[in-house]
């Protein structure tokens, strides 16, 4: 009986000192390189990837990584070809997740899908003067701490699942004939798949003074931060990696100095987990 | 939103419709502008001196008149001068600068004309001249190997851009001791 009222009280106490002082609650588990969960501070929380969770649209996925769930569906239509993005996409949440999270996954991913780094645009030439548009539809139903890591595996997964049917339109066009899209028809017994080009991955990673580190100036760098750290510490540096060691995008700000052992480290990691999340969704594709 | 601990830092990024060649529609609210405004509060809510300052709001806003490259990196600098006329604490002053990998040749403070969607450009803010880069911008696809080239050059660039601006600000107090002195 002593033993449970002394477990108590000392979670008790911990919960007190986390809501009272969360500064000194976190120190006293990051100084020693772990998080207050036990997990390191340098492992990512696991991720869960499914595809084809929807029926009814073209491809789809789900994915939970850390404390973000993400679900994107991808719908095609034919339209005649154009300048016009092949690649159209929604954004939408539910309302716990941040306004300003959401308009960082838009930016990110606008630029990402501008550059073709997903897949040749040439691949949405349906013949006979057609084009596919694909229509993603991406919510995020929870988030804690960042959401682009999850929903940008969660496009991955999704682009890597759309089927697209073959398209067949009865009369020999010439180039400049005029396309009625009414006379188009669609055969989804035939289909084919996307040939990805690269699956671009997102890690966040927060960088950290302790209190108790013998220079002031020592960073910690912890990968994958929840919410609650995110919000101890502003020093946040954000990088999107491709293959070949490919950098795609990087953003770094904070009061904590970015230092060239610091950022090495960074990248190193993040190469580590392109290799993990990359193998998974080939993984899954190969089912 | 009050902070009881420490001021918020507020910045607004805008273009003047007058300000690129081809005239713009917005001079603010597109993607671009609003994350520029992200990274210049969080590097300047590093910079400044906020836990003097409880329960208080420092707005910069900054209007490009002429864009010709290194908007981001033009604003950060002027925003700096700014928060040394308007006398808040700082840790030091904010000098930024834009560099670009051209075939993997880093060079530094691109125009407008040498921004393509292939050259990668990264925008480094420094605090006082030193090596402690509070803010970093990368756009543009490189190869991890051309990164630290690239900051070294940004790092270079920014220490001869704080020595400029410090002796703008050296100038303009000693012009201001000599006013005061005379009243």
């Amino acid at each position: 009986m002593e033993t449970t009222d002394s477990n108590l009280l000392s979670l008790a106490s911990g919960e007190l000192l986390k809501k009272f002082d969360p500064q000194k609650y976190f120190d006293q588990f990051l100084s020693e390189g772990v998080y207050p969960d036990g997990r390191p501070v340098s492992q990512f929380r696991e991720s869960n990837v499914k595809t084809s969770v929807d029926r009814e649209s073209d491809g789809s996925s789900y994915v939970q990584q850390g404390g973000a769930c993400v679900s994107c569906t991808v719908n095609l239509s034919v339209a005649i070809s154009s300048s016009e993005p092949g690649v159209l996409f929604t954004i939408e949440s539910l309302g716990s997740v941040s306004e300003d999270l959401i308009t960082d996954a838009q930016n990110f991913l606008d630029r990402l899908l501008s550059k073709n780094v997903f897949f040749d645009i040439s691949q949405l030439d349906a013949g006979h003067n057609l084009r596919w548009t694909l229509h993603l539809k991406i919510m995020v139903l929870s988030s804690d701490g960042f959401i682009m890591d999850a929903l940008l595996t969660a496009v991955n997964a999704a682009f890597m699942d759309t089927k697209f049917p073959s398209v067949f339109y009865p009369e020999i066009t010439e180039e400049d004939a005029t396309i009625d899209l009414s006379k188009v028809k669609i055969n989804r017994e035939k289909i084919s798949r996307l040939t990805l080009k690269d699956t671009p991955v997102y890690s966040v990673y927060v960088l950290y003074n302790s209190w108790n580190a013998a220079d002031v100036d020592e960073c910690i760098v912890l990968c994958d931060p929840n919410k609650e750290i995110c919000e101890l510490t502003q020093n946040r540096c954000e990088i999107i990696i491709g293959k070949n060691d490919l950098i795609y995008e990087m953003s770094y700000a904070g009061k904590s100095a970015l230092t060239e052992t610091i950022l090495s480290e960074i990248m190193i990691c993040a190469k580590r987990r392109y290799g993990k999340i990359s193998e998974g969704l080939n993984k899954i594709r190969a089912r | 939103m009050i902070n009881e601990e420490q001021c918020v830092v507020n910045c607004q990024y805008s273009m003047a419709t007058f300000s690129v060649p081809d005239r713009r529609n917005k001079p603010r609210g597109d993607r671009r502008g609003n994350e520029f405004t992200r990274l210049l509060e969080r590097a300047f809510e590093s910079a400044i001196l906020v836990k003097n300052y409880p329960r208080s709001q420092i707005d910069i806003f900054c209007e490009v008149l002429e864009a010709d490259g290194g908007n981001l990196a033009a604003c950060v600098n002027a925003a700096s001068l700014a928060l040394a006329d308007a006398g808040i604490p700082m840790r030091g002053l904010v000098t930024a600068v834009e560099c670009g990998s051209v075939t993997g040749e880093a060079c530094a403070d691109l125009s407008s004309r040498e921004h393509s969607d292939i050259v990668s450009r990264l925008t480094v803010a420094t605090v006082g001249g030193k090596d402690e880069i509070c803010m970093l911008d990368l756009k543009n696809i490189i190869h991890k190997d051309h990164v630290p080239q690239l900051i070294k050059m940004a790092m270079d660039a920014n220490a001869q851009i704080h020595s400029c601006l410090e002796s703008a600000v050296l100038i303009h107090m000693k012009k201001c001791y000599a006013l005061s002195k005379r009243c």
